[in-house]
């Protein structure tokens, strides 16, 4: 039996502004495995991502930094990095037609551990005219207790269909 | 497989228990999903001698897959793949795949890999000419069974090269085919090849 362990499923195939996952970080794990499938949007766009604390509000505040290798099939990589951003801006970068919908593989270290930062690592492949993927890492640099998390597009635009899914990294102790 | 441990060592899990889940507790993880790990083994090929491809011809019911790979050997050779659409009967060789992949060499340069126009997925891992220069890495495959979707990849491989010097690949990659993909190819762009490689279903409910 592999270590992971599958907490929660959440999908959406209508439009909505925002795909919340909420109550999945827990003492139980300290690391954390996401994937996102089939995430194709009303726009061509980056999927944001924000999280979730344990009051159930959105961390909005500008304690996020990233850095993301932009892979293009068709052109010259590109750089993208923020510091006290107010989101991680570069899940992935996704679509509107059901065939090109993005896909990413999420790792995070310690959200519910309130003495520690949480920490990502993500790996994404879509489709804008050519194949795009992306590397990259970030953190949330607030201590704080989080729980879950968001995505959103900051154009406003919706999110017309993803599928997440939270797996926790068992640890016998 | 369920849960159901006793005594001091329990597992990590979403539902608080004295040591011992009921039937109730287990017959509820099991319809959502949490009961029992969530890498689903579908096929080990231990392939210790060469041989010029290997194949993966069952790919179960799963949306996301990895592929784990490891001691895999070459001779100065790239680990390439092509996907099948009449299980594995034969693979497609159109130029519909597309990559973009990253590389650092420990006793060289950093560089970018890219083609919107190949015939294959490319540069999985790279192999040098000396002995115990393999190469391990995995890839996550997404939407290979849904035949509505492109099927996406992203991958992550450390090997030796000839010096022999460690190298670092990383990227993602598309064949940009909507359509049921239901075997997996795997060979080098030169010569024969050896290793062992697992592929998992990642659990959905």
């Amino acid at each position: 039996m592999s270590n992971l362990r599958l907490i929660n499923e959440t999908s959406t195939t209508t439009g909505v502004a925002s795909l919340s996952v909420t109550d999945v970080f827990s003492a139980d794990f300290d690391i954390y495995k996401i994937t996102f499938t089939n995430t194709e949007l009303a726009s061509l766009d980056w999927v944001e991502f924000r999280f979730i604390n344990s009051s159930g509000s959105v961390v909005t505040s500008s304690q996020y930094d990233e850095a993301v290798l932009e892979l293009d099939t068709g052109g010259a990589f590109g750089d993208g990095r923020e510091t006290n951003d107010t989101n991680f801006s570069r899940l992935i970068r996704s679509q509107t037609t059901e065939a090109k919908g993005g896909v990413a593989t999420m790792y995070l270290f310690n959200p519910f551990l309130s003495s520690s930062p949480t920490f990502g690592l993500v790996q994404s492949m879509g489709v804008i005219s050519n194949g795009f993927g992306s590397k990259g890492i970030f953190i949330l640099k607030e201590l704080s207790s989080i729980k879950g998390f968001q995505i959103y597009l900051n154009s406003g635009n919706n999110i017309n269909k993803s599928t997440i899914k939270t797996y926790g990294l068992r640890v016998d102790s | 497989m369920p849960f159901g441990y006793i005594g001091q060592n329990q597992t990590k899990q979403q539902v608080k228990n004295s040591g011992v889940l009921s039937s109730f507790d287990i017959s509820l993880l099991e319809k959502k999903g949490e009961a029992g790990g969530s890498l689903e083994l579908i096929q080990e090929i231990n392939q210790s001698s060469s041989v010029s491809s290997i194949a993966f011809t069952n790919l179960g019911n799963y949306d996301v897959h990895l592929l784990q790979y490891s001691e895999v050997q070459g001779s100065d050779a790239e680990l390439q793949g092509r996907l099948s659409n009449d299980g594995g009967s034969s693979y497609i060789s159109s130029s519909n795949y597309q990559f973009a992949m990253q590389y650092g060499q420990a006793g060289g340069s950093f560089g970018e890999r890219r083609s919107t126009g190949d015939t294959k997925f490319n540069r999985f891992t790279k192999t040098g000419n000396h002995t115990g220069a393999t190469g391990q890495g995995y890839i996550y495959f997404y939407n290979l069974l849904n035949s509505s979707k492109y099927s996406f990849l992203t991958t992550m491989s450390f090997s030796m090269d000839n010096n022999p010097y460690g190298i670092l690949q990383f990227g993602g990659q598309v064949l940009v085919i909507a359509e049921t993909h239901n075997a997996i190819q795997l060979f080098q762009n030169t010569g024969t090849l050896r290793g062992i490689f697992k592929l998992y279903g990642v659990k959905q409910i």
